[in-house]
């Protein structure tokens, strides 16, 4: 039944996506697809939000009413273009075969892993998980997540992922236990596969697969994305969102980038990092719009769709959520903890010594000769939002650990830096590729 | 000045291409290691759970219990001893677990020595309602 409510979830991403592009989007069907199972994720867990909003609770019926509603809009809308629905399949080579049993060998391996550790990480119980549980149990799940339970248990965190798998078990009554794990895992295995099917739009296929597969083999993405944490949520994001403002610069097409701020905007409802990347991201991406020849057209859609995604997330934080004591904490409470250089210089070692950890099998490592051997591409044109996005980030990231009163600034970075370098990870590798092997 | 070869960005590119292949077939032997790995440990033990210290002790709290007193004589601004407050509010919610104040009428006993358990609940005035064979006490006043 858990898989039932993905296929559901799936086609509200698809029916939205094939209303908005009607015959003019020029992506590859399975990228398509793809990109609607992100969005359809994001769509899900949205209309479950607007059910807590509308009835203070956990309503099954609201939510399966919320879900119907849309999907027949939606039907309706498409009246005209089913015939865009159904695949197209051409002749199937070899290499397709090699590659799908690959993926299905990986997939297996991923899921035997994930069941040794079917609660996850720490924070999947303590954070993720929790906040599911008290969404769908308790009488007044907002009053209990955002003002009762204890501090470690991060009331301000957005609440993207809980939404979702409470949208899974309105659809699925399945064991709360098992939602959060068969997510995670559907997660951990599709990764990958956007990122081959985001890379195969713009460079050869057979080195997209290669980086598919150098993603869906690296132990410590496997490890990392079975903890049932919000971080690969996050990371998918952002990949979809890379993928849609390169797609869009080969084109102009303003639906394009329309969906990538759509996208950018519903990545600030999975983490607080999330808020800072988009933030960034969207200030580079209007910055690269502003240079095109008409940009009024192209602006007004990004900033449509980047106003639209920011809804739940300026409802979450402005109407529930108590303040987040890491970020600006001069709007919490508690006082800021004055910049200091030497703790600056601290944090950026921190930053080089994490990618040096064997954990990461010197993927960075590589990444960087990839980068100093074609250092002229990540500055053409386009190209330039990745590296200012990247580098801009690392320094935001570093600013709120030394600017933080939070704990011990050793015991903080040694807990998050490798989360945060994690949900990095799926992008860097498209936007290494993208511009490395792009013609 | 070097005469770069006209290929060489080609020859760059398939140079890269071999690195990273490389790297693909190392991770994938590292992964096969890590599942070889877990095969073993699982003739040792069966998988994580985190639930079975306190599992089934919410069915003896009453219906519409909303907060339930913690109490540890552990030091809960470590680590390891906050993931057991974690977990423990993990599997009782939507109950909500209070370590700041024990004046609730369910209180939660989870010590690393009983003897300070005792102590607690006689200086409380609490009475103990259950007991588990994991040392978790569940208290109740009158």
């Amino acid at each position: 039944m858990i898989f039932f409510a993905f296929i559901i979830s799936f086609f509200t991403g698809i029916l939205t996506l094939n209303w908005l592009f009607k015959n003019s989007q020029k992506m590859d069907y399975p990228l398509r697809i793809s990109l609607s199972f992100v969005f359809g994720l994001g769509i899900c867990a949205i209309l479950t939000f607007l059910s807590f909003i509308l009835f203070g609770k956990f309503n099954q019926p609201a939510i399966i009413i919320l879900t119907v509603l849309y999907l027949a809009l939606f039907l309706y809308l498409n009246n005209n273009t089913y015939n865009r629905l159904y695949p197209k399949f051409g002749k199937i080579k070899f290499s397709s075969l090699f590659q799908i049993a690959c993926f299905l060998i990986a997939s297996i391996a991923i899921y035997y892993i994930s069941i040794q550790n079917r609660y996850g990480g720490w924070d999947a119980w303590a954070i993720w998980n929790l906040k599911m549980k008290m969404l769908i149990l308790s009488n007044q799940p907002f009053k209990d997540i955002f003002e009762r339970i204890h501090i470690h248990a991060h009331p301000d965190y957005p609440l993207f992922l809980p939404l979702l798998n409470t949208w899974i078990y309105a659809f699925s009554k399945a064991d709360l236990n098992q939602i959060p794990f068969i997510t995670t895992n559907l997660l951990t295995i599709f990764c990958p596969v956007l990122l081959f099917f985001g890379l195969k739009q713009f460079i050869k296929h057979n080195i997209a697969f290669l980086a598919g597969a150098l993603l869906i083999l690296h132990p410590y993405y496997v490890f990392r994305g079975v903890t049932q944490y919000a971080d690969l949520l996050l990371g998918i994001y952002l990949l979809s969102s890379f993928i849609y403002i390169f797609q869009f610069t080969g084109g102009n097409e303003s639906k394009t980038i329309l969906l990538a701020g759509l996208f950018l905007g519903i990545m600030t409802f999975i983490k607080n990092e999330g808020i800072v990347l988009s933030g960034l991201l969207s200030l580079f991406t209007f910055l690269f719009l502003l240079k095109l020849k008409k940009p009024s057209a192209s602006i007004k859609s990004f900033l449509i769709g980047l106003g639209i995604g920011l809804i739940p997330t300026l409802i979450f934080k402005i109407f529930l959520a108590p303040s987040n004591p890491d970020i600006l904490p001069i709007l919490s409470e508690q006082g800021i903890n004055f910049f200091k250089p030497n703790e600056f210089f601290y944090v950026i070692s921190a930053f080089a010594k994490e990618t040096l950890r064997k954990e990461w099998c010197y993927t960075w490592f590589v990444f960087f000769i990839m980068f100093l051997f074609g250092f002229k591409k990540y500055f053409q044109k386009e190209n330039s939002i990745g590296i200012l996005l990247f580098v801009s980030y690392l320094i935001m990231v570093a600013l709120i650990y030394t600017t933080s009163t939070e704990g011990s600034l050793e015991w903080w970075i040694k807990t998050s830096l490798a989360r945060l370098y994690f949900a990095l990870l799926p992008s860097i590798i498209f936007y290494c590729y993208y511009c490395f092997y792009r013609e | 000045m070097i005469k770069l070869p006209l290929n060489y960005n080609k020859i760059l590119k398939t140079l890269f291409i071999c690195a990273l292949s490389l790297f693909t077939i190392l991770n994938l032997i590292k992964l096969k290691k890590v599942v070889s790995d877990i095969v073993k440990i699982k003739q040792l033990t069966n998988y994580q759970d985190i639930e079975y210290r306190f599992k089934g002790l919410e069915n003896n709290l009453p219906k519409g219990t909303t907060y339930l007193g913690y109490f540890s004589d552990s030091d809960l601004t470590k680590s390891d001893d906050v993931k057991l407050l974690s977990q423990a509010q993990f599997v009782l919610a939507p109950v909500i677990l209070d370590y700041t104040n024990i004046d609730h009428k369910y209180v939660l006993f989870v010590c690393n020595n009983e003897t300070n358990a005792w102590k607690k609940m006689k200086e409380t005035n609490t009475s103990p309602f259950l007991r588990n064979r994991y040392g978790v006490i569940l208290g109740v006043k009158p």
